[in-house]
């Protein structure tokens, strides 16, 4: 399974900005993207120093959306060059998450947030820490395309394309929801999430048995393994970010329950 | 059925043909730090004032509805203002020393009750300066006059002086508004402690102070209670989206 | 930044007639100082303050005018500090801000301050004098005439009815002085309103009552119409010995010798003495006040 550019934007929306240098990225308005509790609000210090950090936050989703899309295209189309490239742009995610720390540690200082402004920032700093391992692990998978070298089609027979397309829609339904709060997303977070850790135990054991069947592709089998077990990370962290803004607009702690 | 320390169900307050307070119904425990907050001119420290009826000093005041303390509704005409008074102490926002030494600040309660013995006095006048941890600052200059003192002492003076006639219940309206930081933390550090022996109502302008010494808090807003809760519950996730904009700063 | 010549000027003109009038107030009162000082110092010997007058008021002393003076300042008080402190406690503490009665009284007070003093004279005679003290002889001693004729007691009332106005708005003003929330303070202490008044507000307006009162007294020492028909004389063997007897006091006396004795170049230089006697008098009487305001202020803010 491919996708192609037009699907990926189509997925990516707006936040499609790997194409252009960085300096555009910059000028380009969030302000669309921006939860919509918050435009409502006056104008006020407190409230353009939220609107940053909800920009920011939302543009460290987007890239890091980018990343997991561009690693799993890599891994599906064997491509090497796409690989490199979103190793070499994990840097500028570590660059944005130090800057999201930083600018809610400004927040807290300075301006005392209570009630939701407090639960919004907290949020943010979960969501940065986990969206940040989510960038890890996309270069992680990156990192174990190269040896996988002339077995395009054991991959795609284990079931790994069809994951890792899930894997894509499960992410953009992560920066939606990221992006407008609005919680009708987190079920079928918590959904996809569900079956792809599924999906991910079934191929694990597929690939167990081809090691076992098959010593020669060993080293493959194993590598193949560790990007399962990355995708399947990618699905936990998913359902954190869907708990943390759980917690934003509803107020209450959700994680660790059980959701039906 | 057994009251919390003050009661009130349905309360209306009129002043002349406006009406200042609309159906104020609410349970304040004993021993806790109950702090109100609210936009200027919401009703706070109107109410505040009628739970010892220093309202009934105002003209054209008129108020409707239950207001019980302990059990007792201290608008009924057999209720005695003058003891209710010393029942329910009161600390205001600006302090007011007399013009008289310190001892005599803090023996005027006392004496006004008939206490006449020198030293039952001076064990009144040292236990309530200690109560207001302000004892230390002046023990060695109580017959200097009040006015001599800086302002944060002055209001710890003041507070000593209401503890003076033992009140269950001590009301402050904006106790610390006129002092520098230095002096309202002595003073929310003061009123922490007291909780242990008084119930402590404070009225507060200040959000942070309330979050910091309240156990619970009451917001008002236009005249109405909009909502009462545990302190926490206000400061993270408020019920009424009227409390969540007040506190966040949004409004008022 | 640098001041306009017309502003300068003009700034220097009213510095310059404000200067100038203050100048001229001072000038006044050194000029009226110098001449009764000049004319008067030389009268004022031991004798001439305790001893009677003689010879027509040309010879010997004023001492029953000092006497008059300082009983009736003494009986007019007694009559109107406690009555006009009273009042206006009533009138700042009790009463209703726009009550009618508060609007009455301080309608009357009012008016009662810009009334001539000579028609407080009539009002003395015609009700005192004809009528209080007429009732009084029928009542109590069969028709003899005791009350019913000028005497210091109805001087002093016309009197105190005289300084009433005065001490009342002067206590009222050193009431209104001490802040609301002492009294607030005090009440919440609970204390009972009369309480409050007097063990805070009183005390804390002591100095204003005290200062208040005597500057009113001081002014009416030295008024002369109220008494010309209640009781003063121009001259008695006598002390007064009882509240029906007449009096002298320092204010008439001056008046009648200077537009009726028979030789006035002679008694000129006892004029001047009476003059400068009277004058002393008021000032001890508003330097004490001074003092005691000052003393008062001092004790406070220590």
């Amino acid at each position: 399974m491919r996708f192609t550019g037009y699907e990926l934007r189509v997925l990516t929306k707006r936040h499609t900005t790997r194409n252009k240098k960085p300096a555009t990225r910059k000028n380009q308005s969030f302000s669309n993207s921006i939860p919509q509790q918050i435009k409502n609000m006056e104008n006020r210090i407190f409230d353009s120093e939220l609107e940053k950090l909800a920009t920011k936050v939302i543009e460290m989703c987007s890239q890091v959306n980018q990343q997991v899309n561009d690693a799993l295209t890599a891994l599906m189309e064997y491509d090497l060059k796409l690989a490199k490239k979103v190793i070499g742009n994990d840097k500028e995610i570590d660059t944005l998450d130090v800057k999201i720390d930083r600018l809610c540690q400004k927040i807290f200082a300075l301006q005392q947030p209570v009630a939701r402004d407090l639960r919004y920032i907290l949020s943010a700093l979960k969501i940065n820490n986990d969206l940040e391992r989510v960038g890890d692990h996309a270069v992680n998978i990156s990192k174990r395309i190269a040896p996988l070298k002339d077995y395009r089609q054991l991959v795609s027979d284990l079931g790994v394309d069809n994951l890792a397309k899930e894997t894509s829609l499960l992410f953009a339904d992560v920066l939606r929801l990221v992006e407008s709060h609005d919680l009708k997303y987190c079920q079928e977070i918590y959904r996809r999430s569900s079956d792809l850790k599924e999906g991910c135990e079934v191929i694990a054991e597929n690939v167990l048995n081809e090691m076992m069947l098959k010593s020669e592709v060993v080293v493959v089998a194993s590598n193949i393994l560790i990007i399962v077990n990355l995708i399947e990370r990618i699905a936990s962290y998913s359902n954190n970010i869907a708990e943390s803004i759980t917690f934003v607009e509803e107020g209450e702690i959700v994680k660790h329950r059980k959701k039906d | 059925m057994t009251f919390e320390k003050i009661h009130t169900e349905n309360m209306v307050l009129h002043y002349g043909s406006k009406m200042a307070l609309n159906n104020i119904s609410i349970k304040i425990p004993e021993n806790k730090v109950t702090a109100f907050i609210g936009p200027s001119g919401c009703g706070k420290s109107t109410f505040l004032r009628s739970l010892n009826r220093m309202n009934d000093l105002i003209d054209g005041v008129k108020i409707e509805g239950k207001i019980l303390i302990d059990g007792v509704n201290i608008y009924d005409n057999n209720i005695d203002v003058v003891t209710l008074r010393k029942k329910v102490g009161m600390v205001f926002q600006k302090s007011n020393p007399f013009a008289k030494s310190i001892y005599e600040n803090v023996a005027y309660g006392p004496r006004i009750n008939g206490v006449k013995d020198k030293n039952q006095l001076d064990e009144i006048v040292e236990s309530a300066l200690k109560n207001a941890a302000i004892w230390e600052e002046v023990k060695d200059r109580l017959g200097d006059s009040a006015m001599g003192l800086s302002g944060g002492q002055q209001q710890r003076l003041c507070i000593a002086r209401t503890l003076a006639v033992n009140p269950e219940i001590v009301l402050m309206d904006e106790p610390a508004s006129a002092l520098d930081p230095l002096s309202t933390s002595k003073i929310e550090e003061l009123i922490v402690q007291l909780k242990e022996k008084y119930t402590i109502v404070i009225v507060t302008h200040n959000m942070q102070q309330a979050a910091r010494i309240s156990d619970l808090t009451a917001f008002f807003y236009l005249g109405e209670l909009i909502e009462f809760d545990k302190t926490k519950k206000i400061f993270t996730n408020p019920e009424k989206k009227q409390t969540e904009d007040y506190i966040t700063g949004r409004f008022g | 930044m640098i001041k306009s010549f017309k502003k300068n000027i003009k700034g220097i003109l009213i510095e310059g007639l404000t200067l100038s009038s203050a100048l001229i107030i001072i000038a006044i009162v050194v000029v009226m100082f110098t001449v009764i000082l000049i004319g008067g110092k030389d009268q004022i010997t031991w004798e001439f303050l305790t001893s009677f007058p003689e010879d027509g008021m040309t010879k010997g002393g004023i001492f029953p005018a000092i006497y008059g003076t300082a009983l009736l300042v003494i009986i007019m008080s007694v009559a109107a500090v406690p009555f006009g402190t009273i009042t206006a406690i009533y009138l700042t503490e009790y009463a209703k801000e726009n009550s009618v009665i508060a609007k009455t009284i301080r309608f009357a007070v009012r008016t009662l301050a810009v009334i001539p003093s000579i028609i407080y004279g009539l009002f003395g005679l015609g009700f005192f004098i004809k009528f209080v003290g007429t009732q009084m002889d029928n009542a109590f001693l069969g028709g003899q005439l005791k009350w019913g004729q000028p005497n210091i007691l109805w001087a002093s009332l016309t009197m105190a009815l005289l300084t009433l106005p005065v001490v009342i708005v002067s206590v009222e003003e050193a009431l209104k002085t001490v802040p609301k929330d002492l009294r607030a303070a005090s009440l919440a202490l609970g204390a009972t309103k009369w309480q409050t008044i007097w063990k805070v507000v009183i005390p804390g307006s002591i100095s204003g009552i005290m200062t208040g009162t005597i500057l009113a007294v001081s002014r009416a020492a030295g008024e002369v119409a109220p008494i010309l028909f209640t009781g003063v004389a121009y001259y008695l063997a006598t002390l007064p010995g009882s509240l029906s007897d007449q009096f002298m006091v320092l204010g008439y006396h001056i008046y009648v010798m200077s537009t009726q004795s028979a030789n006035v170049d002679q008694t000129m230089p006892i004029q001047f003495g009476t003059t400068l006697v009277l004058l002393m008098l008021t000032f001890i009487l508003n330097f004490t006040a001074i003092i005691l305001r000052y003393r008062i202020r001092k004790k406070k803010t220590d």
